[in-house]
């Protein structure tokens, strides 16, 4: 039973030769220096929920997004450890992935997985080309941590279905083309899974209506988004229809797994390595080694985890213990830096202190969004077999 | 795991359940010498010694789940000393196998002035050190007397010199200083895995039988949250080990793959055992219960062959050095091996 969380001594004497794809990394640097050249990234001030279309269609000629997906859908079949190359160092670098970072890591593939042909060649070349954004459509006012309270539904009608209901903390979905919206299209019963769906849901039509939520940053990345009886072609459910609670676990999974839950802030960890270059401070030493180890390990659980999903192995439990220990790290390490540094943390500051200013005020979402930690626990306490 | 791993475990694991399944048995005089005869007559002790010298010529991945099964057994005997005697010549390798001769941590860095090391028996005649020198590579030996010798926190048996004291004996020795040390740490971090595994089944089982207030433990949400943070540390650590063993096997250079596995083995440590502690209740905290064998363990484990601060202080040491800047101080150290 407690063997539930392990990598070893399973892996003993199987070690995998690491490779180094120094090419890639070369290329993906190259891009990263002229686009901060050309002033598109600045370092420190921005993540991944930055939205810049210009920026990912960029990438997109460059053939960084839709990397692994089948040519016939724009993608370029290459391998996920090259994926995750490419992924590690955009994020580490700050760039401003908005535009494609969930259509490219999550909607895409549900879509590939559970999308009707019709629905799969209108949206999939569009994501590769780095032309398409898509939203989450699954918290609402009432039900966050509680998905599967969630009274959004589709009526059925002659065609598709029109949708009811409100989504709440859509990231980016002023600037979406789609959003997957977990729905009910049938109503509840006994079993609260049941009768849930996943509709791919074009945003432009009439009867949706994008209301923006300004973080304390000041920065507009959330919204709203009232669904008043807006038109869902059939062709873009995903699965049978009943099945969106397994459909929404495996969008979950999807988005759970990756190193942007613990590459969140690590500009400023840079910064202070850069900033103590030379120096002799013991503290800072101490500490910065800290992080970085801690840093260090989380990336090589990342990788184990990518490994095994490009094997078909279920790493669920594992991507749930790096997204809270991830995320957790991501929100000390500007407190760390804080203490370390005689500076001001400030978003009209110098490169470093606005770096900092973002880092601290962007800190408290990283352990909600996505799972906030303590469902996580809770997941990982059943993966441990104690509920 | 590989063949030679998967054989290796089930001689370690059939070896310890034979002779530690009855609590008795742990507390018995006898013990000691008894697991020292059977594992060099399984050949496991010999595991990292290279096959034209009798032994095994395991990988270093494959000797640590010996190290791994004897800290999920919590055994007694210091068995990463006893592993790495494997690696020295034979003479030396016979008596610290007997207890005659305590083996050293190689310091890598600034080194302090002590001398500190375990010990199989119970009054070693020396300490073994090997060294490195500008002019290569020592091993030498220095006296020991009754005053030097000192207890684990898991009451394993600790050589302690002090001061700067002369080797009655020097030699140059053909293996790698460097290595050996770091050899000391993954094995070490190995035993503490296999302890941090056994000590959160422990914990888990309690949780999931022991009721109060009309239900398991294990239905009250501080209790799962408090297990989920120590399993995944734990989890962590296996993730950092297991690349810093395959690092060593392919003699990558980058240091900061083992010192984070050494640093986070000893940081989910403290995390596992404090929280095992807290889930048994009072009674984990008494000799009534075998609790105490992993947590005493993990304790003393987690300052030796790399203590936590001196891993992190010297990787942050050496990131703040690297002027390529922090990123490709962490990802472009791998040399790519073909």
């Amino acid at each position: 039973m407690g063997a539930a969380l392990e990598l070893f001594p399973q892996s003993a004497g199987m070690s995998v030769t690491r490779d180094r794809h120094a090419a890639l990394r070369a290329a993906v640097r190259t891009f990263v220096d002229e686009e901060i050249a050309a002033g598109t990234i600045v370092p420190g001030r921005q993540s991944w929920t930055t939205w810049d279309r210009g920026f990912s269609e960029r990438c997109a000629d460059r053939g960084f997004v839709a990397m692994t997906w089948p040519r016939e859908y724009g993608g370029h079949e290459r391998t996920a450890e090259e994926r995750y190359v490419v992924s590690e160092e955009l994020l580490a670098a700050g760039a401003p992935l908005g535009s494609h970072w969930i259509a490219d890591r999550q909607s895409g593939p549900q879509i590939m997985r559970h999308g009707t042909d019709r629905l799969k060649r209108e949206v999939l070349p569009r994501i590769a080309a780095g032309r398409c954004t898509f939203g989450i459509g699954m918290s609402e006012p009432d039900s966050g941590s509680d998905l599967s309270s969630i009274r959004t539904r589709a009526e059925r009608v002659d065609g598709g279905y029109r949708l009811h209901g409100r989504k709440v903390w859509t990231t980016n979905a002023q600037h979406a083309e789609y959003l997957i919206v977990l729905c009910r299209t049938e109503p509840r019963g006994d079993d609260r899974y049941a009768g849930l769906s996943q509709l791919v849901v074009p945003m432009g039509e009439s009867g949706v209506s994008v209301r923006p939520l300004i973080n304390l940053a000041g920065e507009h990345e959330l919204n709203e988004v009232t669904f008043d009886g807006n038109f869902v072609p059939a062709s873009n459910l995903l699965g049978q229809g009943g099945d969106g609670w397994r459909l929404v676990g495996e969008e979950l999974a999807f988005e759970r797994s990756g190193p942007d839950r613990f590459l969140s802030t690590f500009g400023i960890l840079a910064a202070l390595t850069r900033i103590f270059h030379g120096t002799d401070n013991t503290h800072a030493h101490a500490e910065i080694g800290r992080l970085v180890t801690r840093l260090t390990a989380l990336r090589e659980l990342s990788l184990a985890i990518a490994d095994r999903i490009a094997r078909g192995v279920p790493a669920n439990g594992f991507a749930m213990v790096m997204k809270d220990l991830g995320t957790a790290l991501e929100q000390e390490i500007p407190d760390v830096a804080r203490k370390l540094l005689d500076m001001r943390p400030s978003a009209d500051g110098d490169a470093d202190a606005a770096t900092l200013a973002t880092a601290i005020l962007n800190a408290p979402c990283f352990s909600l969004r996505g799972g906030t930690r303590e469902v996580l626990k809770g997941i990982i306490a059943r993966e441990l077999g104690l509920r | 795991m590989n063949e030679t791993a998967r054989l290796l475990d089930d001689s370690t694991d059939r070896l310890l359940r034979d002779h530690l399944s009855d609590p008795l048995r742990r507390r018995s005089p006898g013990l000691r010498a008894a697991l020292l005869a059977e594992i060099a007559e399984a050949g496991l002790s010999l595991a990292l010694a290279p096959a034209e010298d009798g032994g095994l010529g395991a990988t270093l991945s494959e000797a640590a789940v010996i190290a791994w099964r004897w800290g999920f057994h919590a055994a007694p005997l210091p068995i990463v000393e006893i592993l790495l005697a494997g690696l020295l010549p034979a003479q030396v390798r016979e008596r610290i196998c007997d207890g005659d001769l305590a083996l050293a941590e190689t310091r890598i860095g600034p080194s302090s002035a002590r001398l500190a090391g375990a010990c199989a028996g119970h009054a070693p005649a020396g300490l073994l050190a090997v060294a490195a020198a500008p002019s290569g590579n020592t091993m030498s030996e220095y006296p020991v007397s009754a005053g030097d010798i000192r207890h684990a926190l898991s009451g394993e048996v600790q050589v302690l010199l002090t001061g700067s004291p002369d080797p009655v004996s020097a030699a140059g020795v053909a293996l790698d200083a460097h290595r050996f040390a770091v050899a000391g740490a993954l094995l070490t971090a190995a035993a503490m895995s296999g302890a941090m595994g056994r000590a959160l089944e422990i914990a888990s089982e309690h949780a999931n039988t022991r009721a109060q207030f009309g239900k398991p433990l294990a239905k009250f949400q501080a209790i799962q949250h408090m297990l989920a943070e120590a399993a995944s540390e734990h989890l962590l650590a296996q993730a950092a080990l297991a690349r810093a063993l395959s690092d060593f096997d392919e003699a990558a250079p980058h240091a900061l793959s083992w010192r984070a596995a050494k640093a986070q083995a000893g940081h989910a440590a403290t995390k596992v055992a404090a929280v095992a502690h807290q889930v048994l209740g009072a009674i984990g905290f008494t000799d009534e219960h075998d609790l105490h064998f992993y947590t005493t363990r993990l304790w003393s484990w987690r300052d030796e062959w790399g203590r936590q601060a001196v891993c992190e202080a010297q990787a942050g040491r050496d990131a703040t050095a690297d002027p390529r800047g922090l990123w490709q101080h962490m990802v472009d150290s791998e040399e790519m091996i073909r």
